[in-house]
């Protein structure tokens, strides 16, 4: 749910398909040629050792004292960690810009995305560096990350937060907010169809602070069991009742002056008026739900005809 | 009769050649070849005599039937057929498909050249942003820093607008940075691909265009009952008579 039906992801699919196709055929050449050229082994090895010696020499004599410090920076230095307005987010620079969580489960990516590791000295002194992993979050397919980037003021998701997450669809924006609140946060993900919820789960199985739930999130009750009251309610469902569900999730299980953040999508609540006039109408529906609107966000350049809107809730009414 | 004088005995008669000094003027001339440049010479200032006089006694408006079967474009220049084969409508439009499959090819490069380095760098934002606050004079009085509780120089920088404790505690992390000659390595790398970026932008963009176009004109070879709009900014577009397929 947390897609569009664009194009996009549909190339996603496409290419992942074909990386898997020329990966198994590789291989399989790669095992023949193993074999008949067995014997070769020992004289290319010899060979291979002299000439290594003479280039290995050319250069450290050329580079000088200088090859040392290059030679050091090249492990992990070449990013810098900024730390980000909202905490448990990060902006790493280097050769590219990119924004990152800190991995709970370092060594692993979860849709595919790409981790980025740094240094950090340790407090004790003579203790070695410790490495702390990043995984990248792509603002084109998560819209929260896009809202980051945007500037939202306020974003409700910080460490330590409880939230519930509705539209959780394959979990590759929750797993990022489960980053975000960190061992001692929960996030409530909740997905109704089941194909992106499996995968939802097979990501929850390795982040004890996710709890997925494969519900309908219009009927709350049926799960009411499974969660506490939340700090945050994140809503992406891209439906066009979607200020009744979101209504319906926070007098239930929403704390008083709670934040709501929704992702809205224009073209799945009405498609034959302009986005604007869709906006203002979902922000009315929020205020008559006790739902104090803070801040609207378009995602552009990200994604065309979205918004983001935040809003404080307001139990006993303002 | 037969001549008795022995062939030995006569004298050879010998042709003058062309002096070495002046070898570089050709093969000398004789009369027999000076009289045949002559009459060619002669030939050619008599034609071109008769042509001036031509011309001077022509009659612009005198009829020809060439009149009728050329024509010139807007500059005058005669527009003649170039000799190349007329292809079948059928053809045309085979070719027409390959080419839009090239652009078509092309295009999906760009595009996925695009989202490799925009899941790299990090886009500018420029959607619109609004606040909501209570009443009418709290908008007069609306200030940005303050709302945001940042420094004034942050406003800008979207992306990551430090709130104020925190540039206070991480002044020190922030400006703490790699050693200057790589840190411009690096920053120049990083400004690179943002131009390359760009460029690709503006080029899938105009592939896009020529793609439809392309389209269009593939579309406008059919069969079909059509009509050209002009529409009030200038632009044209074709609208198709309904028609039922089955």
């Amino acid at each position: 749910m947390s897609y569009s039906a664009g194009g996009r992801g549909g190339f996603g699919g496409s290419r992942g398909g074909r990386g898997g196709f020329g990966g198994g055929d590789r291989g399989g050449f790669g095992g023949g040629r193993g074999g008949s050229r067995g014997g070769f082994g020992g004289d290319r090895g010899g060979r291979g050792g002299a000439r290594g010696g003479a280039r290995g020499g050319a250069r450290g004599g050329a580079r000088g004292g200088r090859g040392g410090a290059a030679g050091g920076a090249r492990g992990g230095a070449k990013v810098i960690i900024e730390p980000h307005r909202h905490a448990g987010v990060f902006i790493a620079r280097g050769k590219e810009d990119l924004l990152v969580t800190k991995n709970l489960t370092p060594g692993e990516s979860v849709y595919g995305e790409k981790r980025v590791s740094v240094d950090v000295p340790s407090t004790v002194a003579d203790q070695p560096a410790t490495k702390v992993e990043y995984r990248v979050w792509n603002p084109f397919r998560s819209k929260l990350a896009a809202g980051i980037l945007g500037g939202i003021d306020d974003l409700f998701i910080a460490p330590g937060k409880k939230v519930l997450y509705l539209g959780a669809a394959s979990g590759t924006s929750v797993s990022h907010v489960a980053d975000v609140v960190g061992p001692e946060g929960i996030v409530y993900a909740v997905e109704f169809s089941h194909r992106p919820g499996r995968e939802l789960i097979s990501m929850a199985k390795k982040r004890p602070n996710v709890i997925p739930i494969i519900e309908d999130a219009r009927h709350p009750q049926k799960y009411r069991m499974l969660i506490s009251m939340v700090d945050v309610v994140f809503a992406d469902v891209a439906q066009p009742d979607q200020a009744r569900i979101i209504a319906l999730n926070s007098h239930l299980f929403l704390k008083d002056q709670g934040g709501v953040v929704i992702s809205i999508k224009a073209n799945c609540i009405d498609s034959t008026i302009e986005a604007e006039t869709v906006f203002a109408r979902e922000v009315q529906k929020l205020r008559e739900e006790r739902i104090k609107p803070l801040e609207q966000l378009t995602l552009e350049p990200y994604e065309r005809d979205h918004c983001i809107v935040v809003g404080r809730y307001m139990r006993s009414g303002n | 009769m037969a001549n008795f004088t022995h062939n030995i005995a006569k004298k050879q008669h010998k042709e003058r050649a062309q002096p070495i000094e002046r070898k570089k003027l050709g093969l000398l001339e004789k009369k027999k070849d000076y009289q045949l440049r002559s009459k060619d010479y002669h030939a050619k200032q008599a034609r071109l005599k008769l042509l001036r006089k031509k011309v001077s006694e022509r009659n612009p408006d005198e009829f020809h039937h060439g009149m009728l079967s050329s024509k010139t474009d807007d500059r005058g220049i005669l527009q003649k057929d170039r000799g190349n084969e007329v292809l079948s409508v059928d053809a045309a439009k085979l070719l027409k498909t390959q080419d839009s499959g090239y652009v078509k090819t092309m295009r999906n490069n760009e595009i996925r050249k695009i989202e490799k380095l925009e899941k790299e760098l990090i886009l500018k934002a420029v959607g619109k942003h609004t606040v909501f606050v209570d009443s009418a004079s709290e908008a007069q009085s609306f200030d940005v820093a303050k709302y945001f509780n940042t420094d004034k120089s942050l406003i800008n920088r979207r992306e990551n607008r430090l709130r104020r404790s925190q540039l206070e505690d991480t002044e020190n992390i922030i400006s703490k940075s790699l050693e200057g000659f790589q840190q411009q390595k690096i920053n120049k790398k990083r400004a690179s691909k943002y131009k390359e970026l760009e460029s690709r932008m503006k080029r899938e963009s105009e592939l896009s265009q020529v793609n439809s176009e392309m389209d269009l004109q593939r579309e406008l070879m059919k069969k079909g009952d059509k009509k050209k709009i002009t529409n009030k900014d200038g632009s044209t577009s074709w609208k198709w008579k309904k028609e039922r397929k089955r």
